[in-house]
């Protein structure tokens, strides 16, 4: 079978949308659509560089200009194409923005945390989780999962007060949480922090406490107070070690980027009938485009499994291939996201790992929490170096059942991200250890990691 | 190459200071009846001095000659319609050094009409289609507090739907003064760097003529650029695809003067430019030998 030169076939395609356009066939947004598809697929898969599908995208929507046609981004824009919009977007918008060519550098450092906060006050309690300390040049956190017995405050205008943002505090809509913004802390050299959180949340915040200054290296211990509680965080503390393997993915090139196509569908909310319907048409254009450069084998099972999984949610999986056989890991990641646990209660373990970076990112985990009404939720953070895509994470629990691990919620800047991420279905304290899967484009890194549950 | 040869002179009239002026294309040029020193005019202008719209005009024109992005951009068959208008484009906030000129109607002279290829005439007005279209302002306003790169880029954009606003006859043959300049034998190297995009320009282009000429499904046609003598060659496979390499100066001599097809042949090269007469070599059906004919357009 011949072998089609990629932007031979990007340019061709392009022209077969023009001509669809001229003959009433599809929109002019419908046409910009089905060629960003393509150049999105060839770009994920190295067939061709930005420059090159930019040069032919551009060219087209001044032709769709031309034909008095506004092009728009189409039904979806390419960022959407990608997967999710998640780190690699925001890596992207930042460094375009600050014209900063380079990502980060210096080392990260993961340290656990155990340790809790129970307020009981006159208008609501609260339980505030210190989960995990991290540290990158320039920035500390401790991620930090805080419960409330009286929740007021919209989830989707989740900024709680703080010492950042003290007016919350005027707002009746807002019950004072972290005590009314009091949260501060110590260090073994009496030095003091500020903490200013970052994240969402409703009954339960969920997130990062950042603190201000950056505490030195080699810092022994932070007391972190709170509404007249105090806890004491061993800054020198030390997991077991986690055993990393890092290796090339098996697949071709184009059978990896339809992987990840699907594996951003599980557990995004965004799993709605619409976007699923243009994904699966842009996968439609993807298939046949990756098989003519020879990055599809004509005999690959990939999308049928795509297929498979596009149909299980309730899209049109039939546009991709033939539905075959969705991989166990899909199957156990796309039927619920938050499936009742009502067996247990709080239960939160320390999962302190940084693994190497592979493919321009490098991910870290701290923690992980199940909560009875909303899951299990680990939270980590992410290293980009270059605008490498999405990572896909997967956890393989020791009875060797699949979860499925969909990133919620992100903040930072620079390359260094932290994130919470929601785990389906849900891990238990019966859990003793997990296995990590983290596929980039090209690399994917495992690490069996012993999960110590110090609440459950 | 005399390709321009097979076509009439065009002229078009376009606003210039407080007046109407009129621009002619003729012998593969683009003069200014109305400014007999443009040259003059133009060094004035390089000189901080006022320069006339249709000296933009021209300058843009002359600047895209060679340029690609022209048969990325311009039209690929009667069917397809570059509508956009100069109210369209609007008064985009160019630099005040670069005023530009605002076509009004086109006509044609020296013949009965354009034959573009799929043998239909132009029209002479344009036609301004829907309600959303994006003005180009948008681009240059958005590059204004951008890179110097991506301002290059925004003008470019605007000068691109500038010579579209012009009307379908000038639009192909600007898209002929491309292919000729890309044609020549002392550009073999710069056309194996640029193949996709010439191989996209000739596909888009022949695709529609092979369609009308044997039923052929312009989706299941492929064309590369033919380099060394002869014309190419057409091959139909047997599952109805065709695949063919033609040279670049196809898309000059033939395709951009509306001879691709002629007495239900196709015209694969041209013999005698001419017009209204030409001599070419055409097919009768796929799978035949070439054969010469002369085609009248009178």
């Amino acid at each position: 079978m011949s072998v089609e030169d990629p932007e031979t076939y990007l340019r061709r395609f392009a022209e077969t949308q023009l001509r669809r356009l001229a003959a009433g066939e599809v929109t002019a947004a419908e046409c910009a659509a089905h060629v960003d598809s393509v150049a999105v697929a060839f770009e994920e898969t190295g067939a061709l560089d930005g420059q090159v599908t930019s040069h032919v995208t551009e060219h087209l929507h001044v032709a769709l200009m031309a034909r008095a046609t506004s092009p728009g981004s189409g039904p979806m824009g390419r960022s959407a194409l990608r997967g999710r919009p998640g780190f690699a977007d925001l890596f992207a918008r930042q460094r375009s923005r600050t014209q900063v060519p380079e990502g980060p550098t210096g080392e990260v450092s993961v340290v656990p945390a155990t340790a809790a906060l129970h307020l009981r006050k006159d208008d609501g309690d609260e339980d505030i989780y210190l989960l995990g300390y991290t540290t990158v040049p320039g920035r500390a956190w401790l991620s930090v999962a805080a419960r409330t017995s009286q929740p007021l405050v919209p989830r989707r205008h989740a900024s709680p007060p703080s010492a950042r943002n003290p007016r919350a505090l005027q707002s009746n809509r807002y019950r004072p949480t972290f005590a009314g913004g009091g949260i501060v802390a110590i260090d073994d050299t009496g030095r003091g922090y500020t903490l200013g959180f970052a994240g969402g949340g409703g009954d339960w915040y969920i997130g990062r406490l950042t603190l201000n200054p950056v505490p030195a290296s080699g810092t022994a211990w932070l007391e972190v107070r709170c509404g007249g509680e105090s806890v004491r965080l061993d800054l020198r503390a030390k997991s077991p070690a986690a055993d990393v393997t890092v290796q090339s993915l098996a697949g071709t090139p184009g059978e990896n980027y339809l992987r990840r196509q699907a594996e951003s569908l599980i557990g995004s909310p965004e799993s709605a009938e619409g976007p699923l319907r243009a994904r699966a048409t842009g996968l439609s254009d993807a298939v046949p485009a990756l098989r003519a450069v020879g990055l599809l084998p004509p005999d690959s099972p990939v999308p049928g499994e795509v297929a498979a999984l596009f149909e299980s949610l309730g899209g049109p999986g039939e546009l991709i291939a033939v539905p075959g056989r969705s991989p166990a890991q899909w199957v156990a990641g796309r039927d619920s996201e938050f499936p009742p646990q009502t067996s247990v209660t709080v239960a939160a373990g320390s999962l302190a790992v940084a693994l190497p970076e592979a493919d321009g990112v490098a991910v870290h985990l701290t923690a992980v929490l199940t909560r009875p009404d909303a899951g299990t939720w680990i939270f980590g953070g992410i290293r980009m170096t270059a605008d490498s895509g999405e990572p896909a994470f997967w956890l393989r629990d020791d009875t060797n059942s699949w979860h499925s691990v969909s990133v919620r919620g992100m903040s930072g800047q620079g390359g260094d991200y932290a994130f919470q991420a929601a785990v389906v279905p849900p891990l238990t304290p019966e859990t003793s250890q997990v296995e990590l899967h983290v596929t980039g484009k090209t690399t994917e890194v495992r690490a069996t990691i012993p999960v110590r549950w110090w609440l459950s | 190459m005399s390709w321009h040869k097979s076509l009439p002179p065009a002229e078009a009239s376009v606003s210039c200071g407080k007046g109407t002026h009129t621009i002619r294309w003729e012998d593969g040029q683009l003069t200014l009846s109305d400014h007999p020193d443009a040259e003059a005019e133009l060094v004035l202008g390089a000189l901080g001095g006022d320069k006339p719209e249709c000296l933009t005009l021209l300058e843009t024109w002359n600047a895209h000659t060679a340029d690609l992005a022209v048969l990325a951009v311009g039209p690929r068959a009667a069917s397809d319609r570059t509508t956009i208008t100069w109210e369209q484009l609007g008064e985009a906030p160019l630099p005040p050094s670069r005023p530009r000129p605002r076509p009004r109607a086109s006509s044609f002279t020296g013949g009965q009409g354009y034959a573009i290829p799929s043998g239909k005439r132009a029209t002479a007005k344009t036609v301004m289609v829907g309600t959303g279209a994006v003005s180009p302002r948008k681009f240059l306003a958005a590059a204004e507090n951008a890179d110097p790169e991506l301002a290059r880029r925004a003008r470019k954009r605007v000068e691109l739907l500038e010579l579209m606003t012009l009307g379908p006859e000038f639009q192909y043959r600007l898209s002929g003064a491309v292919a000729a300049s890309w044609a020549g034998e002392d550009r073999a190297g710069e056309r194996a760097e640029r193949r996709p995009e010439l191989a996209a320009a000739l596909t888009g282009r022949f695709a529609p003529v092979a369609a009308e000429w044997a039923g052929i499904d312009p989706d299941a046609v492929t064309v590369t650029p033919h380099e060394g003598p002869g014309w190419g060659r057409l091959e139909v496979t047997g599952d109805g695809r065709l695949a063919g390499a033609l040279p670049v100066s196809w898309l000059a001599e033939v395709w951009a003067c509306g001879l691709a097809l002629a007495d239900g042949h196709l015209v694969v090269s041209v013999t005698g430019p001419g017009h209204p007469r030409a001599r070419v070599l055409a097919l009768p059906a796929p799978g035949a030998s070439a054969v010469p004919l002369e085609v009248d357009r009178c």
